[in-house]
């Protein structure tokens, strides 16, 4: 009954995940045919959502001595999900949509706080899945997210020092002072994009450990 | 060997005037440029100190002291020099009227003081070369000061952008994409600065515990 269960609601999710990455298809095609960078973007990020949902879907399924994934392995999956949403968001905004808007605020505002959070919502989805006698991390968590945070920390500082001399190395790029919020979500995004990336390798050196 | 005063005072004779040449001197000294010639000393000093150090016996002091502290007081020196001479030149970088030559001056010594920082960690290592110069404690105080650095480098980034995203148009005179490029640059040593100091704290607290 359960394997039934679990069999639908599998089937519900590839069709979800499909109906996203047909979406992102479509924008991409849109933001091509328009000219514009920001759709562009925002099709290419739904896209790699839809990926990364399927690859979640693979990776989490029973490993050859039938172990299941940890709260932490399915806490770094949640975390490159809600990572990905934001970079759509604030890459967009970097991008320039919502030019201008008071929208663009509110959304810059939310942002930062999921932003400067980000790391809190990874131990407060673990304590809220936590049954009883579990334990919140052990020994082998400890060893695999301090390799994700050192690749976290590497991508970020090259993200920093690319970017930075790409400002350099282009003066005639339009002055910051006059869009600021672009340039704000460009160095929030960079932030994300870093902790994607070293969530992304916590989840699949969990996978490769039960494999 | 012991060390002796007159090294001492030959070893600040040089680091003196360079720290003087890199914060606080002229444009330029004698017809050269106080920066680059700052730095030059600054390496030298850096240079002789090594020298000395690595004609020390291996002592009980020294056995006392992992490499990885040494490496992390020189990264806690030279990016300290490096931010407070990046800081000192901010007029140069932030605001409409930033000279671009000068600053590309500027830049070309903070490079070429974090290549002397890099040639001089590595010497340092290679020192310890062929000894077993990492343990447990290691391990865990470099993951603990990386973590420090990592939340150092976010919080700088968010900061600017908070910065940036929040004040009104009319205070953003300053934000020239020249401007926020060296500030990202001061980010990053700000990131390391801060995971040197707190590897070269942990140890310090571990060794009084």
């Amino acid at each position: 009954m359960h394997g039934m269960d679990r069999n639908r609601r599998g089937g519900w999710l590839l069709l979800a995940l499909a109906l996203v990455a047909a979406l992102g298809l479509t924008v991409c095609a849109l933001g091509l045919r328009e000219g514009e960078a920001h759709l562009l973007f925002g099709g290419v990020v739904l896209v790699a959502i839809a990926v990364a949902g399927q690859l979640q879907r693979v990776a989490e399924r029973p490993g050859r001595d039938g172990g299941t994934p940890s709260l932490s392995e399915r806490a770094s999956w949640q975390h490159v999900g809600v990572g990905m949403a934001a970079i759509l968001v604030l890459g967009g905004l970097s991008l320039g949509s919502m030019q201008g808007r008071f929208s663009s605020w509110l959304f810059f505002f939310a942002y930062v706080l999921i932003v400067a959070f980000y790391p809190q919502f990874r131990t407060r989805f673990i304590e809220a899945n936590l049954r009883h006698r579990d334990l919140a991390g052990d020994e082998r968590d400890h060893v695999l997210r301090a390799q994700g945070d050192r690749v976290a920390k590497r991508v970020l500082e090259l993200a920093l020092v690319a970017t930075a001399v790409a400002w350099v190395a282009m003066p005639g790029l339009s002055a910051p002072s006059a869009e600021p919020v672009r340039v704000a979500s460009l160095l929030l995004s960079l932030v994300l994009v870093a902790n994607v990336v070293g969530e992304a390798r916590v989840a699949w050196l969990y996978w490769r450990d039960r494999q | 060997m012991q060390t002796r005063p007159w090294q001492v005072a030959g070893l600040a004779a040089i680091a003196l005037p360079a720290l003087w040449l890199l914060l606080a001197g002229p444009e330029r000294a004698l017809g050269v440029d106080s920066g680059n010639a700052g730095m030059v000393l600054l390496v030298t000093a850096a240079w002789t100190s090594l020298l000395a150090l690595s004609r020390l016996p291996r002592g009980e002091a020294e056995r006392k002291i992992a490499p990885a502290e040494w490496k992390a007081w020189i990264g806690t020196g030279f990016m300290l020099v490096a931010m407070v001479f990046l800081a000192t030149r901010a007029e140069l970088f932030l605001g409409p009227s930033a000279d671009r030559h000068t600053a590309q001056g500027v830049v070309r010594s903070l490079v070429m003081l974090l290549v002397a920082w890099a040639v001089l960690s590595r010497v340092v290592a290679a020192r310890w070369a062929g000894a077993v110069d990492e343990d447990e404690r290691d391990r865990e105080i470099a993951l603990r000061a990386s973590g420090h650095g990592r939340n150092a480098l976010v919080m700088a980034g968010i900061a600017l952008a908070v910065s940036l995203g929040f004040s009104p148009p009319d205070r953003l005179a300053w934000a020239t994409h020249l401007g926020i490029a060296n500030l990202l640059v001061f980010g990053l040593m700000l990131g390391w600065l801060v995971e040197y100091a707190a590897t070269a704290l942990m140890y310090v607290t571990d060794r009084r515990r």
